[in-house]
Order: C-alpha cells, then structure tokens, then sequence
C-alpha cells in the first residue's frame, strides 16, 4: 500500500461502479430555472431573456451516450438497441425493451412498467415497491393533475412543458417524479423512480414521430363502437373479433392488440376482441 | 451561448469520473448519480464565472463537495428519514471479498477529511495545490492530512494482503 499503487486500487474499485451517461438535458433545464427564478427576484429582465433564449436552442451533442437531441428536429432518431418505444398520438418515449406495459396495481406500477392510458384507477393504498421505473402515458386528459409549468422546451420542434423532477418520501420509499406536457397533442408522460437522474433520463427519451401514431389505450372501459372511434381518430383501423364471456357485458372490449401505446404507421390494424 | 457548448463537452467527459468520485466518498451510486447532477446544475448556473475561475476542476470538486457535505448533514440530524438506508458500507460488505471491497472498507475507516483527500489527490488526481482551493485549507493541511490518511491505510488490515501482492 504505497502512493504509487493506491491510484490503481481506487481506478479499480471505482470502476465496479456502472455509470449511465450523463443527464446534461436535466442539469441545463435545473440550472435554467434557477437562474430564471434569480433573475425575477433581481428583476434583471433582459439577462433572463438572454438565459431563456440561449437554453432552448442549446444542443447536446450526438453521440451513443446520447440519443436525445434538445434541439428542435424534424426527423426523430433512431431508437437505441434495446429500446422500444410508447406513445400516444405521435408522441412516444423511448424504454428498455425489458419494461412490460401496464403492470400495475391499483394504479402503482408493481415493476418497471409503461403505464398507457389506463383512465381512472381504484386507490386502495397500494406502496410503490423500491427501485422500480415507470413513465403514465396519457392522452385527452388535459393538464395532469397539480402540473406547473417550470419551463418551456422543444421536441422535435414542438412546445412542451416540463414539470420539474421532485422527490418525496412515500411510505418510506422514495419516489422522484418529473412530467412533460405537449400542449398541442394534450399528451402527457410522467416518470418516476427512485432518483432525478433517472426520472430526468426517462423523459430525454420523449421524441415527436409525425409517421406514426399510437394505440389508443383505456379500452376497459369502453364499448366496441367507443374505441373503433378512438382509433379511427388516431387514424388507424379496427379489425373486431368477437367472444363469449362472462366477465363482461356485451359490446365492450375486452383487448387489443397490439397492447396500447405501440407506436403504428397510420392505416394499420389493430385487433380488437369485444365480449359477445 | 458559448458557454453551453463548453459545459456540456466538459459534463460528457467528466460525468463517470465525477459520479464514480462521489461513490468513493461513500455514496451509492444511485446516490452518486443525484449529487453529481446537484452539483452540476449549481455550477451551470455561475458557469461563466467556473470558466473565469481558469481551474474548472478545482471549482467543480469544490461544489461536488459543498453538496456533498450538505447532504450528509442533513441525513445526520434526522430531519429527512431515509426510508431505506441504502448505504454502500453493508451492501458492498455481503459480496464476495476482493480488492475493490478491500479498498472501499479501507476508506470507510477514514474520517471524512481523510476520506476526501485521498479520493480527491488520488482518484480525482488534483494537485495539492488545487485541493488547497478545493477544501479551503492551507496547502500545509493539506499535506498532513494526505500523508495522516496514507498512514491509516498502510496500517489498514484490510489491505494488509494486497500490501503483500504489490
């Protein structure tokens, strides 16, 4: 143990630490809003304009380590090995293919899950397990719940609004949480885990993909004629089968496939089974 | 905003080495990972006076430390419970033992002042000098502290073996 070898003892032991690239997206939307908020408490107008202005158009650059651009593009990237993408309307964000979609228990999500539009959800007390990911996709619900706007970005060219990252202390499990808004499409992605940086991560994966469109999702509660509407609203087509159950008054859906959220090219089918 | 380009070349670079620094302090690195991006985003802020300050990686340590430091204050007077304590200490000690756990529950024998110069000259590889502006202490503290810390070490039972190999 002498000076010359402890360079290579912490080299070593540091690198067992799995490091995912670095959130400049996050860093430079938290750093904004700081100044913004000093720069009205100073009343330094015109220094804030110039903070705004420079943020927005402040591109990180590409690369593997990172697949998002924040700058304004009109063709979205390509995505990641390993990813698959969620969305609603042309919006969609980008999670592990590992992540299933809508496992979830009275509306908390029970593993790293994308939660697509599941419209109300009984509360019964349900705790969030630890270390678990998800992002809510939803759609026609207008702003989520208690949103504030706390900065304005682009995607792919279109206004949003984020909700700053926040944590708090939910049946002693820690839950971070951050949300993004497109006005326009009135689409909603809300993520959370057990730290920012993840939270912060998940929602630089949201791209625009004007060529496609997702599969509309809250389909429990909708009867046959209801979501071939939805669907032929998001431009896509039904092809219905029907079957026998009890489960379910007739006319409703029963499910679809492919499951909600899968991003279609316009025109595609979507099967859907409608209890008999 | 030129400034912008600057900082995020500089973050892309610096990121893993910043966040693996804060695991050798004593985070997890879920951990690690926030408090880098804390301490990131203060220096964003004031990221033209960083550049002004011509040592960019004395200030960035010197933030990385501030919040570093803030936060285990706070945990240490119990005013935000942590639910579920993930402190790296146990959950390195139940894997299997080799020289990475050896050299973490080495450091977690030091004190925090102890602790932070060895990663800040050896791992963050800072001159004396630069730690001198880092920790806010003259460059003579800084000294003894470094060679009171490779002390500890070098009597460290837990690296009494890989004294043998090296």
């Amino acid at each position: 143990m002498t000076d010359q070898n402890l360079p290579e003892l912490l080299e070593q032991a540091a690198d067992r630490t799995p490091v995912g690239p670095a959130p400049i997206a996050g860093i430079v939307t938290g750093a904004t809003r700081v100044r913004r908020r000093r720069a009205a408490l100073t009343m330094v107008g015109a220094a804030a304009a110039a903070i705004v202005g420079g943020a927005v158009v402040f591109a990180v650059p590409d690369g593997p380590s990172n697949p998002q651009p924040l700058v304004a593009t009109p063709e979205p990237d390509p995505t990641p090995a390993g990813m698959r993408l969620a969305g609603l309307g042309h919006a969609a964000v980008a999670v592990p293919q590992t992540w299933s979609t809508n496992v979830f228990r009275c509306g908390v999500p029970m593993e790293d899950t994308v939660i697509v539009d599941i419209g109300a959800a009984l509360d019964c007390n349900q705790p969030r397990p630890e270390g678990v990911d998800s992002v809510t996709v939803d759609q026609g619900d207008g702003k989520p719940w208690r949103f504030t706007v706390d900065d304005v970005i682009q995607i792919g060219g279109v206004p949003a609004e984020r909700q700053a990252t926040t944590c708090h202390l939910d049946e002693r499990v820690r839950i971070c949480a951050g949300t993004v808004y497109i006005p326009s499409m009135d689409v909603a992605f809300r993520a959370e885990s057990s730290t920012k940086t993840a939270v912060d991560r998940i929602l630089d994966r949201i791209q625009i993909f004007p060529d496609q469109v997702g599969v509309p999702g809250e389909y429990r509660a909708k009867t046959k004629e209801e979501y071939v509407e939805a669907l032929s609203a998001a431009g896509l087509t039904a092809e219905i089968r029907t079957e026998q159950t009890t489960a379910s008054a007739p006319g409703y859906v029963l499910e679809v496939s492919p499951v909600p959220g899968t991003m279609l090219q316009p025109g595609d089918a979507v099967t859907v089974t409608v209890s008999a | 905003m030129g400034g912008a380009e600057g900082f995020s070349e500089y973050v892309e670079v610096r990121w893993p080495r910043l966040v693996r620094s804060a695991v050798l302090l004593g985070c997890t690195p879920a951990e690690a990972e926030d408090l880098v991006q804390t301490a990131l985003t203060r220096c964003f802020v004031h990221w033209r006076k960083v550049e002004r300050a011509n040592d960019r990686d004395a200030y960035v340590h010197r933030i990385l430390l501030n919040t570093f430091n803030s936060s285990r204050r706070r945990r240490s007077t119990g005013e935000l419970p942590t639910a579920s304590l993930p402190e790296t200490v146990s959950a390195d000690e139940t894997q299997a033992v080799d020289l990475a756990d050896a050299v973490t529950r080495s450091l977690d024998q030091l004190g925090n002042d102890q602790r932070t110069v060895v990663v800040l000259r050896y791992y963050a590889h800072l001159s004396e000098q630069q730690m001198a502006s880092v920790l806010g202490v003259p460059a003579g503290t800084v000294k003894s502290r470094l060679s009171r810390a490779l002390k500890a070490l070098a009597d460290d039972p837990n690296l009494a073996e890989l004294r043998g190999t090296t």
